[in-house]
């Protein structure tokens, strides 16, 4: 009886234990953070209006992996998407266009970003889409991952 | 002996007064002890005027730093990856009183070179107000009060402090970000009482001025700036097309998010009255939804509404009305008035009969204005707009609405003038104003969705257009009439300070200080602090020198949102440095 308890006790302080680790480093995670995408996505990533403009839910997008590249590192001119790739505009890499192309055209100049995003950088935020918010719901461990620590913020859901 | 004695006596009891208490008449005649910047704005009136000379037109070039200070409360929160620094220094006997953006206040000895005396962090929660703080991680400063320091946290709290020891003496929950309500907002001092503006409208609050009782941290009154239906002004918010929409007053706007001002002898409090919500969705909300993009005068004691003037009614481009209001007695059109001025985003500055709220006349302060034709003479209101509708167009091609869900207008959203305060040169009749010049693109995307609790509440958004530039503006009381025009590159989000040195103190967000001259803005002097300024500059005096200090540190909802439009300032790193200069 006593060994039934004392592993017992092992077996909910190893559980407890397991839970209560602090969410694992996401790469993706943080270049969506450091590319300030929550600013217009929202931390939840569902979008909706915004000071950024109406902004695309990531959690409903049928945007497959080469698409979403492309609007990272391109932007979408003519909408406040803005591009992450130094080198967009200065060659034809974004839809064979250059900065020239849109001289004079306010309406539908491309957008630069906060801050800029390499390739690595960017491969890992197409990540952090596909595997955490595209066809999901947001959830308590979503959260708790975003905020990296227990916040009201997650309370409710 | 007995003159030593008494003397003794008169010399404890004078400094203890003197490091002790700050008096309600101490804050009353703030302009008789320029030596100080005892209140937000200088004075209860909101000039933002100081007597001192010392440092002026002839030997301002040979202003230099005198010291600094690194300000913590950088780190982010929320939505929001750093802090900003937006507050006004208030300076009391050569002691200074500063806020980072999370709302630890410093005390520094500014005759002691800015050596720390204390600082009070009250542990504000970072990540459940910083999530739904629209426009940046901000504190804007402190208000002084017999022994006490009186201070906000985003959080929505209302801190009392002691002031020699840097002790939270009482603290009052004032706001709920439950719902989306922070602080921002400097306190105001009225009396014994504080009084408190709340931030929300992006995210559907119910706008409210709150009044505490600092004996003892009860209530005195909570004016909401809304109406309920039942009230005056009440059947000025009617049902959209959605059905949800009849409760469009519940999730109204009107935030109170810039210190208001106060005339002693009215007895009366001055306060901005921010956008209704949501923004860019106005046939959500038909009417002219009272009292959003208004001034409020309120009784200082029931806080009561004496009167209103709005701005822009039924406003469809986020035109928030809220920044601060300066109580001037000056010669308008010849004539010696109390007047109050006003510099609103919607890019007309308006005098208006204080006592009355009567509008005495209406100017543009911006380059460019084309949202509206003009203003009526006699009543302010936009010559676009039409009493027989609920739902106003202006000039249709500037606001986006369900038939033509996009329109650019000028000035954008950001206003041709946003929270960075003006100042009021009494010498001079003259009225400095820190400009936006900018135009930018309103996209509507109507709000079908009921409100949700800390989700934006917007219908739309904007959509940047051009570059944006900024100018410091000056404006003659007497006319109405713009008399010069200080351009920079960059719009000016920081505020100002005018001296009887014939000098107006200015920055630009991308570093730079400068001194103008008060007769024609002319540059005398600049200094690079390299980092972003958003914070408005202060002059006070200590061991009997005169100074000029700012806080240097990016912050608000520019460096989030809008850089696309200011080419240059993404590569301004975010710091928190405060800055004394002295010659």
């Amino acid at each position: 009886m006593k060994i039934y308890n004392v592993l017992k006790i092992l077996l909910v302080l190893m559980i407890s234990s397991a839970n209560s680790q602090p969410p694992k480093f996401d790469y993706g995670l943080s270049a969506y953070k450091k590319g300030n995408c929550m600013g217009c996505h929202k931390w939840h990533g569902d979008g909706g209006p915004g000071y950024g403009g109406a902004a695309l839910s990531l959690r409903e997008t049928g945007l497959d992996r080469e698409q979403l590249t492309k609007i990272i590192a391109c932007g979408r001119p003519g909408t406040n998407m803005p591009f992450f790739d130094k080198k967009a505009y200065i060659d034809d890499r974004c839809f064979g266009m250059k900065f020239s192309d849109f001289e004079g055209d306010d309406k539908n100049r491309p957008l630069v970003a906060k801050s800029y995003l390499n390739k690595r950088q960017i491969e890992a935020v197409v990540n952090f889409i596909i595997n955490d918010l595209q066809g999901q719901k947001v959830s308590k461990d979503y959260c708790l991952k975003f905020f990296g620590k227990p916040t009201k913020s997650c309370d409710g859901l | 002996m007995l003159k030593y004695i008494i003397t003794t006596i008169f010399a404890f009891v004078f400094s203890f007064n003197a490091f002790a208490n700050t008096s309600w008449d101490d804050i009353l005649n703030a302009k008789k002890a320029p030596q100080n910047w005892l209140t937000h704005h200088g004075s209860l009136d909101g000039h933002r005027f100081s007597g001192l000379d010392d440092i002026n037109k002839k030997n301002v070039k040979k202003l230099r730093v005198a010291w600094t200070a690194m300000i913590g409360g950088v780190e982010g929160g929320g939505i929001w990856d750093h802090a900003g620094l937006e507050g006004t220094p208030i300076v009391e006997d050569g002691f200074m009183y500063v806020t980072d953006g999370w709302g630890s206040v410093y005390k520094f000895d500014a005759t002691k070179n800015g050596k720390l005396v204390w600082k009070m962090n009250p542990d504000t929660d970072h990540d459940f107000p910083g999530a739904v703080t629209c426009c940046g991680i901000n504190n804007r400063g402190v208000a002084l009060i017999n022994n006490t320091v009186v201070s906000h946290t985003l959080d929505g709290r209302l801190i009392v402090t002691n002031k020699e020891t840097g002790e939270i003496q009482q603290e009052v929950q004032l706001a709920d970000a439950a719902v989306s309500e922070v602080i921002t907002a400097a306190p105001l001092i009225v009396k014994n009482s504080a009084i408190t503006g709340v931030a929300g409208a992006e995210y559907g609050i119910r706008g409210w001025l709150h009044s505490t009782n600092l004996a003892d941290g009860s209530k005195n009154w909570r004016t909401y700036t809304i109406p309920a239906p039942d009230e005056p002004g009440g059947d000025t918010w009617k049902q959209g097309p959605e059905a949800h929409s009849k409760d469009a007053w519940m999730h109204g706007g009107g935030s109170t998010w810039v210190v208001g001002s106060y005339d002693p002898d009215l007895d009366v409090i001055y306060w901005g009255v921010g956008n209704p919500g949501p923004d860019w969705d106005n046939e959500y909300r038909p009417g002219d939804n009272l009292y959003s993009n208004s001034v409020l005068a309120l009784d200082a004691d029931s806080g009561k509404i004496k009167w209103y003037f709005q701005y822009t009614p039924n406003d469809p481009y986020d035109f928030d009305g809220v920044n601060e209001q300066t109580l001037v007695d000056a010669k308008v059109f010849g004539k010696k008035t109390k007047a109050v001025l006003h510099a609103d985003r919607n890019g007309f500055a308006y005098a208006l009969d204080r006592e009355s709220g009567k509008f005495l006349w209406g100017t543009p302060f911006v380059k460019k204005l084309d949202w509206t034709v003009g203003l009526d003479k006699y009543t302010g209101r936009p010559l676009d707009y039409d009493p027989n509708k609920d739902v106003q167009r202006y000039v249709p091609s500037t606001s986006g609405f369900r038939a033509q869900p996009e329109g650019t207008s000028c000035p954008g959203n950001m206003g041709g003038k946003n929270w960075p305060p003006t100042a009021y040169d009494p010498d001079r009749n003259m009225y400095y104003i820190p400009v936006i010049e900018s135009c930018a693109m309103h996209v509507n995307v109507p709000q079908e969705k009921e409100w949700v609790a800390r989700e934006f509440w917007l219908g739309g958004g904007p959509k940047m257009g051009p570059q944006i530039t900024g100018s410091v503006t000056a404006m003659d009381v007497n006319s109405g009439k713009v008399v010069a025009k200080y351009d920079m590159d960059y719009p000016q989000l920081g505020g100002l300070v005018a001296t009887k040195g014939g000098l107006v103190f200015s920055s630009h967000p991308d570093g730079t200080i400068v001194a103008l001259d008060s007769d024609n803005l002319k540059e005398l002097w600049s200094f690079e602090t390299n980092t972003g300024v958003n914070a408005p500059p202060i002059t006070f005096e200590a061991g009997g020198k005169q100074y000029v200090a700012i806080l240097a540190g990016l912050g608000g909802a520019w460096p989030k949102w809008f850089l696309s439009s200011t080419p240059g300032l993404e590569k301004v790193e975010p710091g928190q440095t405060l800055y004394v200069f002295g010659l």
